[in-house]
């Protein structure tokens, strides 16, 4: 009887001990989370859609032959894929919009498709760009593709390329495309298309002369199609830049912009463009504001009328990640300014990276380049930054808040010249702290 | 004849002689037989004078056993001449000189026997020292990831050592002993994280590996309550108790294998930020104690159930670093720990003649 107990004893020890593992216990509830989604190959992030029951994730994946592959991914409202990757082979994925009509319901994708042909008769010709945009079931599984190229009898053909998409509220959307002939200047294109997709009209701004290079976001608003680009004034080594906004009308053909900068001597890069909550109170811009050498950077917002007209005078606050708001000409640490997306209290997020540097004698970064957010109150004043990252080089593609009014960030983690995605949900306060 | 007797007369007054020392007095063992066959003759009160505390307890020559002897006589003349309270002092001598003394309840007389039944033998506390090696794994409440977990992930348990000091009160006239350790334990234990990565292209699997060990010490205070079960020589017993534990140190090593790219470098992380510093635990043990010398050796199996977290949703992704390099996120866990130690508790003793309550 003794030694019975003893031995239940003994078993009941060794069956206690260590109940739960990673495999069987059940996943945390939480309303912040870092996820990282490795693929066979190094993939970097391009878009993020936010869903009612989770989040799409856009990247493009490349070999080491420099061929691209486009790459979807769909999670839950945690971060958990819901399955695996969806490969489109044949070119990149810049940007992605839910898309429906009597044909599907599902997802646009823009980007490029690369055509290379080594024995072509003229060098411009070896490697061709053309636009393409995907259209996806709501499972991401691909239906078709339709191409922009160049199909007329120029001897070079012209590179064109896919940048941004967005809805025109009545079920069609419009494209934001650029095309670069032979060695002549970048130059925008728009394309609207009707809800099954024919074209309803498009115009290319070929009587530009400086290269325009174009924000990450189009967007429309008030039969107004709007968007932020660099103007580039090459000299040599420098790249002068300077911020328009760009405004087309329907079907009229004369581009409207503003300018910020144009004699200032500097490099002013925009990089997006995003409407405040309430769009009466016009647009957030983000971008690199930076000496023409590329020293010095900075990150800039600027605010913007729901017309595309700049504030007299601009109202442009410039962002250090040490010294926080700061002049033009001060710069701590270089940071850049990606993206940015509105907040429910008429404020915005801005995204972006800084770099890892000492300043005054203390490591400001956790190595590489990090994420930097900041966020901007409804006055355009800073209420706090935050550098997220680690060893690697993290870069940022796209920022949204979410329902539940957190901050939700998709980018890139570069370690060891391997790249994955990774999607990182933060508090209101930029916390990842439940 | 005649000539006989003299010769003999001289040789015992010569070997009395020779039998005291060179001071001419009795030696201990002479006294002691004295001092016993003058008892058995029933002169008690000459026996008193015999068992001299300057001739004989004081004695350096005198052994233990002859002390123990000498006041088991001394205190049971003094039973007969109605001394209880110098009887009282010879059992409580005899006490002290070997708190192992125990009665012959077949030989010894029924007074002596009710008068030790009236002191306090047992040892009132045993102290010692402890060492052994446990075996920790994590009991994960709320499992948190940076990465899609595939086959394979989990923790593993590691050997840690601890020791430190053991105290024993035994609850007398029961059996039960109150038991409690101050312990230096170390606690390891080791995550594995898997990652599955198909690709479509080749049409294989590719695998990231990660793994991590960590380490921690803790200051542990374990009290449980011993029950003997079965009254046998080698004295097993079970007990149950708590333990509340400090963090002193805790530090993890990480390693990330990834498939087809470079490895993530080996690196020490102290983790002491990202752990609860107090821990509680449910402690069940099991065991024997093997009588030896002045005290027990006692083998011991014991479970430490984690009661109280050791990390937190808080600091899921509190070294951002760490997440972003390695993929590791900190699931909510206890921390629960198998232990085989040794002891050795010697037992200390205070007798006395025990008051019995009105």
């Amino acid at each position: 009887m003794r030694a019975r107990t003893t031995a239940l004893i003994l078993i009941s020890l060794l069956c206690g001990w260590g109940c739960s593992n990673l495999e069987n216990a059940s996943a945390s509830k939480r309303n912040t989370f870092l996820r990282l989604y490795e693929g066979p190959l190094s993939i970097t992030a391009t878009d993020l859609l936010v869903e009612s029951d989770g989040f799409i994730v856009l990247g493009n994946m490349t070999n080491d032959e420099g061929i691209t592959t486009t790459v979807a991914l769909k999670t839950d409202l945690e971060g958990n894929q819901v399955d695996d990757f969806h490969y489109y082979e044949g070119g990149t994925g810049l940007s992605i919009i839910p898309f429906s009509n009597n044909a599907f319901t599902g997802y646009l994708v823009i980007g490029d498709s690369i055509h290379i042909d080594p024995n072509a008769g003229q060098v411009g010709n070896i490697e061709i760009l053309s636009a393409r945009i995907l259209a996806l079931n709501e499972n991401l599984e691909m239906l078709n593709s339709k191409t922009f190229s160049d199909n007329s009898a120029n001897v070079i053909k012209t590179d064109i390329s896919g940048v941004a998409l967005t809805s025109r509220g009545d079920g069609g959307i419009i494209g934001l495309l650029t095309f670069r002939v032979a060695d002549a200047t970048l130059k925008p294109w728009v394309i609207s298309l009707n809800n099954n997709l024919t074209l309803d009209w498009e115009y290319r701004f070929e009587a530009l002369e400086k290269d325009y290079v174009n924000g990450k976001s189009i967007h429309y608003y008030n039969n107004s199609t709007i968007w932020a680009s660099s103007l580039l004034r090459q000299q040599g080594s420098f790249n002068e830049k300077y911020l328009a906004i760009n405004r087309v009308e329907d079907y009229l053909s004369p581009l409207n912009y503003s300018l910020l900068g144009e004699s200032l001597n500097k490099t002013i890069a925009a990089n997006d463009l995003q409407p405040a909550q309430n769009i009466n109170s016009g647009f957030g811009v983000v971008g690199t504001f930076s000496e023409t050498d590329g020293s010095k950077k900075n990150m800039f917002f600027t605010r913007v009328r729901n017309n595309g007209s700049l504030s007299a005078p601009p109202d442009t606050v410039f962002i250090d990640a040490v010294a926080g708001e700061t002049t033009s000409t001060v710069s701590k640490i270089d940071e850049t300014g990606v993206t940015l997306c509105n907040t429910s209290d008429g404020g915005f997020i801005l995204a972006g990276t800084m770099t890892t540097s000492p300043v005054d004698g203390i490591t400001v970064g956790n190595g590489g380049s990090d994420l930097f957010l900041v966020k901007i109150d409804a006055f355009r004043r800073i209420v706090w930054t935050k550098i997220i990252g680690g060893t690697g080089n993290e870069t940022v593609a796209a920022i949204k808040e979410t329902p539940d009014k957190g901050i939700l960030v998709c980018g890139s983690n570069d370690l060891g010249n391997y790249s994955s995605m990774y999607l990182l949900k933060l508090d209101s306060e930029g916390n990842l702290r439940d | 004849m005649k000539r006989i007797l003299p010769v003999a007369i001289l040789f015992l007054l010569y070997s009395h002689a020779r039998a005291q020392d060179a001071s001419g007095e009795l030696t201990p063992g002479q006294i002691l037989r004295l001092a016993r066959s003058t008892y058995e003759q029933g002169r008690l009160n000459e026996v008193t004078s015999q068992l001299d505390e300057k001739k004989f307890f004081n004695n350096p020559s005198v052994t233990k056993a002859e002390k123990v002897e000498g006041y088991k006589i001394l205190c049971q003349t003094y039973i007969y001449l109605e001394e209880p309270e110098k009887a009282d002092a010879a059992m409580l001598s005899i006490l002290e000189t070997d708190p192992y003394f125990k009665i012959n309840p077949a030989v010894d007389p029924a007074e002596f026997v009710a008068l030790y039944n009236t002191f306090r033998t047992t040892p009132i506390y045993r102290i010692g020292a402890k060492l052994g090696a446990n075996a920790s794994k994590p009991n994960v409440t709320e499992s948190t990831s940076a990465v899609e977990l595939g086959p394979g992930s989990k923790f593993n348990y590691l050997i840690g050592l601890q020791f430190g000091a053991s105290f024993d009160l035994p609850l007398r006239n029961t059996n039960f002993t109150i038991h409690a350790d101050a312990l230096f334990v170390q606690r390891r234990f080791e995550s594995k994280i898997n990652v599955v990565i198909p690709d479509p292209f080749s049409g294989e699997d590719l695998e990231n590996k990660f793994t991590g060990a960590e380490k921690q010490t803790w200051i542990s205070i374990p009290i449980t309550v011993e029950y003997k079960f079965w009254n046998k020589k080698f004295n097993p017993y079970v007990a149950a108790g708590f333990a509340v534990d400090y963090l002193f140190n805790a530090q993890m090593t990480a390693s990330r294998v990834r498939e087809g790219q470079t490895s993530i470098n080996e690196k020490t992380i102290d983790f002491k930020p990202y752990r609860e510093n107090l821990n509680i635990s449910a402690v069940l043990a099991a065991g024997v104690k093997l009588p030896i010398a002045g005290g027990f050796i006692v083998p011991e199996v014991r479970l430490n159930y984690g009661l109280t977290q050791i990390g937190s949703k808080k600091t899921a992704f509190a070294n951002q670093s760490f997440a972003f390099e390695y993929g590791y996120a900190d699931p909510v866990f206890k921390l629960n720990s198998l232990g085989i130690t040794a002891s050795y508790i010697h037992n200390i003793f205070n007798p006395k003649k025990l008051v019995r309550k009105k």
